[in-house]
């Protein structure tokens, strides 16, 4: 089997805030292979964005800290690197575009001289070469006109065009893995389509792996390999793209796909799942989902079953005592499957591994409402 | 169905009452991150010591005759104790608190007159600061929600009196003030020192919060709240000071006490000026005597009201930051 | 942006008249009569009157009417249509100490003041600049804090308690510079050096703070995390993303100060014997020198309200969103 070129193993990243830390990312484990798009996909919040700024060592410090884990990445734990080792990482090796085009770009400079600033870091190259680099990379990505382009400031520019930007600066030096973080959640639905269309065929074309963060489980269905499914810090389910969609297992999951709409529409948020995102500060004990989850509160109305109260703002209610006490870990359910949730088929007798799958999606595009039974 | 009572399960039933539990309310919310550091229990208590101090001040306990009487010689340098009922068969030394700072030019002590001095400087920087921040509030209020030509004038009055550097215009004002007397109601008043001062200072400061207050108000009269305020007919007035003062009553209070340690400090500048109190002591006239003596090595009243007003000014600064720490919605964090 | 400009120089109408409202108010109101000033001790009312109409302080405030200028056998001009006007345009009665043109004097003193505001002025932003970008480098490290909690220290004192201090150590203690005084052309480097010290020294608190608050709001936004994602080294972002964004509230700040420039500090020129305009501005207040007061507020106030619409336009110049919108 071929090496991952990414590997995160069991990070654990803390925010020390005024009211304490606070730990956004527990034991986050996954790999993503050359050419490979590995989606991570969960509600807001619940620990994505911070997770791929770590990889890259790029979170807000202080407050925030690495506590543990390994960030693997061909054959060097990036989280060891000096400073200097990981400024030849970031842009060269590893890209990453945000989701907020309107604010990524720095308003003071051109499009050219950012981009260009990207090409002079990575490449020996003088500066006249770095601009035509720079041009040739907006060519690249859809951008008419880029000749003239160059010497324009971002606000000159709409969002979808300066997300294009973006992504020609995080592709002007040919990077190995791209981390998309939601790069099209502010766009309207149109640019959506053509950005995600525009990745799509740059990674058919250069075999780039991609780490596309999302909430959007259409962008999922399209564009996924393999999907990592994280609620409140954890990664709770993780599987193959049609594993996923056609057998998922953990009721957040289900909760998720129940919330998508049938009839196409690709922007629907996870809005849909009753009850409130936790509050990272104040996880609730045991299963983080008990609160929410109606999985458990079925197993609780079994007659006999071992159960406690649990008293939200909205309502009591019944959950069962496992699932209030004692937190479920990732196991591998099934092979190439991977869930954490005490009631899931087989849990008990599963073995507890990292979750790592080369997996390549067969059928390049679904939609979506076939997909969901 | 049982009812598991284990301490496991209590603590996870805990668990999912926080969850669910209600965002605190600004105020609480904001004491509470007060009270996580203690120094500003510190700072807190150095206020209450002045604040006393002050008060006692307005007491026979500390009177004009008190810091007025020649307690010792010219210059006295900081003693401990000092001779009394010299010159009579019972003349012994003992312990003299008035002579702890030494004395001035005229052999008054040092220290009662600092200790005097403190209601001046709380007097003088309160009454700015309530003046200046009422201003400030009701102008601001108004032109928020107004808006139209309310807005336009109020606008208009602030861009104007800021574009005047706020050292001249104070000291332009304090001077214009001086000793003025005015005819009202029928009775003569004259405006000496205090007054005079507070106004000056009171009627050239607001500009800062005024600003401030309509932004937020601007922002606030848009919110929902204030929607489902004017829905159920409360009117124009209670929705001001009931829905949106409240709820912007964070800037009024961080102004306020950072008025205060301009305040002190202004006083300082009013009276080497020469537009300062005349009739009693106080911090500014006390460092403006003192400028002269240093160079006579005569340090002691220099030093002590020097160091009054800088210890004010720090204690007010630190917790007009950890207010504005405390209070700052952007700040407030994950909630 | 030649729309801007206009705009903005007609925004700016207003405020002049509000200006020159509010001192002509200030100074034909409220403030003390300098007929008494002129008189001095025990002048008889008959005395008075006559100096108050050599000054042309009989006339009503506001508006005469002509039929009751006429009655009293006078020019009909009242004090706001004669002295407004004359404000205006910058014609000011004689210094009532100096018995010379206030513009005059001012054109004098103006130099003077500057020459030992500007350095005070560069060396300040320099320092503040520098000790910002130390704390913002080194964010909740031991030379931030260092730095914050001295710049703190530095705000508490005040300002006439530093320059005493610095006279009296420095100067008189010390010996290493004139205490106080001046000298014609380049003489008067000599005493210029300790003002300018403790110039600094007095005001370096508050920038530190203020720009430092300025930077941290640029180092933890989107764009700065898009030139770190790049592989910029932290150097290089705070040199040239971060300070290139700072620079624009640099340039308000800065412009709105250069009229205090002129103005010298009131405290520091005193003390120092500078012959400035401060210097000026304090000695007029104790005499009671109602022309030269009333030129420097108003004067200064209209530098002040022009330098801020200068910023406004040079904003453009710096920030390409304002440019180009
Ligand atoms: N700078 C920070 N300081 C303190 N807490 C932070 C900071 N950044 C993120 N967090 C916390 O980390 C948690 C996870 O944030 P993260 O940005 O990873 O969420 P996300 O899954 O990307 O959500 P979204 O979909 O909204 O982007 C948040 O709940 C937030 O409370
Ligand atoms: S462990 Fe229990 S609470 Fe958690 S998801 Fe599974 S059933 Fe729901
Ligand atoms: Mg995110």
């Amino acid at each position: 089997m071929a090496k991952p070129l990414l590997e995160l193993r069991d990070l654990n990243v803390a925010f020390n805030t005024e009211r304490g830390q606070i730990r956004p990312v527990r034991d986050v484990s996954y790999s993503i292979y050359p050419g490979q798009t590995l989606a991570v996909v969960g509600e807001s919040g619940c620990g994505k964005s911070v997770t791929a700024l770590s990889i890259l060592r790029l979170i807000p410090s202080p407050p925030g800290k690495v506590l543990s884990g390994e960030v693997q990445f061909e054959g060097r734990d990036l989280l060891d690197l000096s400073e200097r080792e990981m400024r030849g990482v970031r842009g060269r090796d590893i890209a990453m575009i945000f989701q907020e085009p309107m604010t990524s770009l720095n308003p003071v400079y051109t499009i050219g001289d950012q981009i260009a600033e990207a090409v002079m870091l990575h490449q020996k190259v003088k500066q006249k070469q770095a601009y035509e680099i720079a041009e040739q990379a907006m060519r690249d990505v859809g951008i008419s006109d880029p000749g003239r382009r160059l010497f324009e400031y971002p606000h000159q520019m709409s969002g979808g065009m300066r997300q294009r930007v973006m992504i020609a600066m995080a592709l002007s030096c040919k990077p190995k893995l791209l981390i998309a973080d939601e790069p099209t959640t502010a766009l309207d639905v149109t640019i959506q389509a053509q950005i995600l269309e525009l990745l799509r065929k740059i990674q058919r074309d250069t075999g780039m792996a991609m780490l596309l963060i999302t909430h959007d489980l259409g962008v999922v269905a399209e564009n996924a390999d393999v999907v990592a499914v994280m609620y409140a810090s954890r990664v709770v389910e993780y599987a193959p793209v049609e594993e996923l969609f056609d057998a998922p297992l953990h009721p957040y999951t289900q909760g998720l796909l129940k919330s998508v709409p049938r009839l196409g529409a690709h922007s629907e948020r996870l809005v849909s799942i009753p009850g409130t995102v936790p509050n990272p500060a104040r996880f609730p004990g045991g299963c983080k989902f008990h609160p929410r989850c109606p999985r458990t509160r079925e197993a609780a109305a079994v007659a006999g079953a071992e159960t406690v109260e649990v008293v939200t703002a909205e309502e009591r209610f019944r959950v069962l005592e496992t699932c209030a006490v004692k937190e479920p870990l990732l196991r591998e359910v099934s092979k190439g499957h991977w869930a954490a949730c005490h009631l899931a088929e087989g849990f008990e007798s599963s073995p507890t591994t990292r979750p790592d799958l080369a997996n390549k999606r067969a059928v390049v595009a679904r939609a979506v409402g076939s997909m969901i039974t | 169905m049982s009812s598991a009572a284990t301490p496991a399960a209590v603590d996870t039933v805990m668990g999912a009452v926080a969850l669910s539990e209600r965002p605190r309310s600004l105020w609480r919310d904001a004491m509470a991150r007060l009270h996580t550091r203690k120094l500003n229990y510190v700072y807190a208590s150095v206020l209450a010591i002045y604040a006393l101090v002050a008060i006692i001040a307005f007491t026979p306990l500390l009177g004009k005759s008190v810091f007025d009487a020649q307690v010792g010689a010219q210059y006295a340098p900081p003693a401990f104790t000092g001779t009394v009922e010299q010159g009579t068969a019972n003349e012994h030394s003992t312990i003299r608190p008035s002579l702890w700072l030494g004395t001035d030019i005229a052999g008054r002590s040092v220290l009662y007159k600092l200790l005097y001095g403190t209601r001046v400087a709380l007097t003088v920087s309160l009454l700015a600061s309530i003046l200046s921040v009422v201003i400030g509030t009701v102008l601001g209020l108004l032109a928020g929600y107004y808006r139209g030509w309310v807005d336009a004038l109020i606008t208009w009055l602030y861009t104007t009196i800021n574009s005047i550097p706020w050292i001249l215009l104070m000291v332009a004002l304090a001077y214009a003030l001086k000793d003025r007397e005015f005819k009202m109601f029928g009775q003569e008043f004259k405006l000496v020192g205090i007054p005079s001062i507070v106004m000056a200072l009171g009627l050239t400061s607001w500009v800062g919060l005024c600003r401030l207050m309509r932004g937020e108000v601007l922002k606030h009269r848009e919110r929902d709240y204030v929607a489902a305020a004017k829905a159920v007919g409360a009117g124009t007035s209670r929705i001001i000071f009931r829905h949106i003062l409240p709820n912007t009553f964070h800037l009024v209070i961080i102004d306020f006490t950072l008025g205060i340690v301009s305040f002190v400090q202004a006083e300082v500048i009013l009276s080497f000026l020469g537009l300062g109190v005349k009739d009693q002591p106080s911090w500014g006239v006390m460092i403006d005597d003192a400028k002269l003596e240093l160079m006579r090595n005569v340090w002691w009243q220099f030093a002590g009201a020097t160091a009054a007003i800088f210890g004010l000014s720090i204690c007010l600064n630190f917790l007009g930051d950890a207010l504005r720490d405390a209070l700052d919605p952007r700040l407030r964090g994950v909630d | 942006m030649l729309a801007y400009v206009i705009r903005r120089i007609l925004m700016t109408v207003p405020i002049v008249l509000g200006i020159l409202l509010i001192t002509f108010v200030l100074f034909s109101y409220v403030a003390p009569d300098p007929a008494f000033t002129v008189a001095g001790r025990g002048k008889k009312p008959a005395q008075l009157r006559a100096i108050r109409k050599e000054m042309g302080l009989d006339k009503p405030v506001w508006l005469d009417s002509r039929a009751k200028a006429e009655q009293d056998g006078r020019e009909y001009k009242g004090h706001f249509n004669s002295q407004f006007f004359d404000v205006v345009l910058w014609r000011f009665p004689e210094s009532i100490k100096y018995h010379q043109p206030v513009g005059e004097l001012i054109a004098r003193k103006a130099p003077v003041s500057l020459a030992v505001q500007l350095p005070i002025f560069l060396i300040e932003l320099g320092l503040q600049l520098i000790l910002a970008l130390i704390c913002a480098f080194n964010r909740g490290r031991w030379p931030d804090l260092v730095v914050t909690f001295g710049a703190v220290l530095g705000m508490c004192v005040p300002y006439l308690s530093i320059i005493i201090l610095g006279q009296s150590v420095l100067g008189f203690g010390a010996g290493i510079f004139p205490v106080a005084g001046w000298d014609t052309g380049l003489k008067s480097v000599h005493f210029m050096a300790l003002p300018i010290l403790v110039g600094v020294a007095a005001g370096l608190g508050g920038g530190v703070r203020f720009y430092r608050t300025v930077m941290l709001d640029e180092v933890y936004t989107d764009y700065v995390r898009t030139a770190r994602a790049k592989g910029v080294s932290r150097n290089n972002m705070m040199l040239t993303h971060v300070l290139r964004n700072v620079f624009i509230p640099v340039v308000t700040q800065t412009v709105t100060v250069l009229p205090y420039l002129l103005l010298g500090s009131l405290l520091l020129e005193r003390m120092f014997q500078i012959p400035g305009l401060g210097g000026l501005m304090v000695e007029a207040l104790f005499n009671n020198d109602r022309p030269i007061l009333l030129a420097m507020t108003y004067g200064i106030s209209i530098a002040y309200c022009v330098m801020l619409m200068l910023t406004d336009i040079a904003y453009t110049l710096v920030d390409p969103r304002v440019r180009l919108s």
